[in-house]
């Protein structure tokens, strides 16, 4: 697979695997020393140096890779800075680690750098999302530490840049320059300040290697679950994965594939690879203490198709369960559920009602016969073996499906742009207690409806697109459609149907997707 | 909009529907704060979804005022602003309607 990669990779990737570096650690000195030399060759035209040996602005402001990436893609479009791939990707290294967020400082954020489609993104407070979250997302700021000064530069640029903003809805009802020059910008350096203790310490402290064997879970939307094996190995300032995954929804299916990666800021995981043939990016955390990464995957071209990712480390690894098969089974039922994990070699054991058996068990996985008993108490089941302990539910009848994601939007494709899809999902929920308990996720038959009368009336149900029965809504081609009415785009406001069979009927839940137009905008950080 | 007054009525219907922080908007600032991520919420009228928190008030079709977005860039995040940022993004596509398979992502792919 090596051979072919050079083949397709670009962008960020490209210069990673482009970058000709010698061999350096997360914080090196070599390469502080080149990475400081080229921000001084590059940069100190503009910035000037500073009486503490940094440059005007950039010594000011700290922010993520993906942050790094847009401003100085910004530097190049609109100030006419010139500067190839791999000087690129070393300035960018070289900043995240000089001038980057701490674990804790990213980790409100991360479903921005993830990609994630479908996240609902929130402001502080109201202002802050009629001053800024109107035009992109809160993390977008929220994602940067400036000082005060830089912060209020900040506010210049915008307005300097964009100045048919305070003309807009949501701003002329205010004095916006006022507000943001004189209380915002201070707002900002409350919240995301430049100094900051958590941050010192992490810059100080001895990174963590990610090279091992890694214990790997996760969820795909609208596929289900998978589990297996990756190997880290160093390549050179790279890290190299390599997957051996099983499919959990479609037992005997097999994934596997590899990527190579880089270490931003000690923890920042990027990746680019291949997984059953498919082109991927990675974005994940590595954990303080080395022993844990979490994130997202997904396709290199669409973004909203992925997997959630958690991998563990295996050499030392505590005795636990980290996801199963299927997380519920109904009254009288008998079921077979298998236990992914680490160290699972104890005996295994349940709460009274649940009878058991093994099919099979190794240290990584076992696979239970599970009966519940016909006369149990639907509730939530202990399951353990050894000190791993997890749960298992026991339903006598669904009364309430809900739908996640229950508001979101698809995007038409077409032209340049990709289309945006949307992956739903049925999660079941019974009556207990103290509330809903949730069931688990299951499969259900997909439905599409207009959500309003404009919607009846101009038919979106025929012309935004078709779900398929996964619960993956493909939005139609973008463009205006002679067909429609003004010929207008095939633009919808639906309500998705998702019904679940229990027993002889069905229970059926409900959300709203706008399936909207596309954007030509498409930064790391929306 | 205390300090600008829309001379239509149309813009002062959604005006009126619109975000306002002297609180005659209040309904309309539950959909404010369920944007998506990536989404502008800036309604007059709103790039992907309109102030009422559905699509019949946006620009129908999307092309037919595309170049009235970016010209002023009324949402700069979503549609390059050519007014200061992207001069050259339409250049020799002066039909949207018909030119718009051509325009391109400014932001190169990573
Ligand atoms: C040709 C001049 C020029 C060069 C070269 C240049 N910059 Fe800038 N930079 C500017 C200007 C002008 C601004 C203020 C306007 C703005 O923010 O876009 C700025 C602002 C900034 C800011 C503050 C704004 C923010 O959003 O964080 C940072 C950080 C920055 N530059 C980083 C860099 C880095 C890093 C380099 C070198 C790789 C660089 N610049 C090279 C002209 C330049
Ligand atoms: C009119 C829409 C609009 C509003 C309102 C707005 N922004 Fe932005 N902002 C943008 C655009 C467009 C960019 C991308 C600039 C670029 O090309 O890098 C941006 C970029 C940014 C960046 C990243 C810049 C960098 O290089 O690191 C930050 C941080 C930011 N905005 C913060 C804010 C804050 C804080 C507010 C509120 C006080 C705000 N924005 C209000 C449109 C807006």
């Amino acid at each position: 697979m090596s051979g072919k990669r050079g083949l397709f990779v670009s962008g960020l990737t490209l210069f990673i695997l482009s970058a000709v570096l010698t061999s350096v650690s997360a914080n090196d000195s070599t390469g502080d020393f080149k990475g400081k030399a080229l921000v001084n060759d590059y940069c100190a035209a503009c910035h000037e140096q500073t009486d503490k040996g940094g440059l005007t602005r950039i010594s000011d402001v700290r922010k993520t890779p993906e942050g790094w990436d847009m401003t100085i893609f910004r530097m190049e479009h609109l100030h006419g800075l010139a500067v190839d791939s791999d000087d690129r990707f070393a300035i960018i290294k070289y900043l995240s680690a000089e001038n980057g967020l701490s674990p804790k400082e990213s980790a409100p954020f991360r479903y921005v750098l993830e990609q994630r489609a479908h996240f609902v993104d929130t402001a502080p407070n109201d202002d802050l999302d009629a001053l800024c979250g109107r035009c992109h997302t809160n993390a977008r700021y929220g994602l940067q530490r400036r000082t005060a000064e830089d912060w209020l530069k900040h506010m210049h640029f915008h307005v300097g840049q964009y100045p048919s903003l305070e003309y807009q809805a949501r701003a002329r009802d205010r004095f916006w320059w006022q507000e943001v020059t004189s209380k915002t910008y201070k707002e900002l350096a409350e919240l995301y300040p430049f100094q900051n203790a958590d941050w010192d310490q992490w810059k100080a402290a001895a990174y963590k290697s990610p090279v091992g064997l890694w214990r790997v879970t996760g969820h795909r939307p609208g596929q289900g679950g998978y589990e297996g094996i990756m190997i880290v190995s160093r390549d050179g300032d790279f890290y190299k994965a390599e997957y051996d995954l099983n499919d959990m929804g479609q037992k005997g299916k097999s994934i596997t594939g590899n990527s190579k990666s880089v270490i931003y800021t000690g923890y920042e995981w990027r990746g680019s690879g291949i997984l059953n043939g498919t082109e991927t990016r990675e974005v994940y955390a590595l954990s303080e203490d080395g022993n844990r990464m979490t994130g997202r995957w997904h396709d290199a071209i669409y973004y909203d198709i992925g997997g959630e990712f958690q991998a563990v480390r295996m050499d030392g690894a505590e005795t636990q369960v980290l996801t199963q098969s299927s997380d519920y089974l109904r009254q009288g039922e008998t079921k077979q559920i298998i236990l992914h994990g680490t160290g699972l070699t104890g005996k295994a054991s349940a709460d009274k009602g649940l009878g058991l058996s093994i099919v099979h068990q190794d240290s990584n996985s076992v696979t239970l016969q599970i009966t519940a008993g016909r006369n149990i108490a639907p509730g939530s089941y202990r399951v353990t073996v050894g000190q791993a302990e997890t749960a298992i539910v026991v339903y006598d009848k669904i009364d309430r499906v809900k739908i996640m994601p229950e508001w979101t939007i698809a995007r038409l494709g077409g032209g340049n742009t990709p289309p945006v899809s949307a992956q739903f999902e049925a999660t079941a929920y019974m009556k207990g207690k103290d509330g809903d308990i949730k069931i688990g996720i299951m499969p259900a038959l997909w439905l599409v409806a207009p959500f309003n009368a404009d919607a009846e009336q101009m038919k979106d149900v025929d012309f935004a697109g078709r779900i398929d029965q996964s619960g993956r809504f493909m939005p139609a081609a973008a463009g205006p459609n002679p067909d429609r009415k003004y010929s207008t785009n095939n633009a919808g406001n639906l309500t998705i149907i998702g019904r679940v069979k229990d027993g002889d009927h069905q229970v059926s839940g409900k959300a709203q997707l706008i399936v909207t137009v596309q954007r030509w905008n498409l930064p790391p950080i929306r | 909009m205390k300090y600008l007054k829309p001379m239509n009525l149309k813009a002062q219907a959604l005006n009126r529907a619109s975000f306002s922080s002297s609180g005659d908007g209040a309904k309309m600032e539950v959909v404010a704060m369920q944007t998506v991520a990536g989404c502008a919420s800036t309604m007059d009228p709103g790039w992907e979804v309109d102030a009422f928190g559905g699509i019949a008030a946006l620009c129908q079709p999307m092309e037919a005022d595309l170049y009235g977005c970016s010209d002023p860039c009324w949402w700069p995040a979503q549609v390059p602003d050519v007014m200061n940022s992207y001069p050259d993004w339409d250049m020799d596509k002066p039909n949207a309607g018909a030119d718009w398979r051509q325009l391109n992502n400014v932001f190169p792919k990573r």
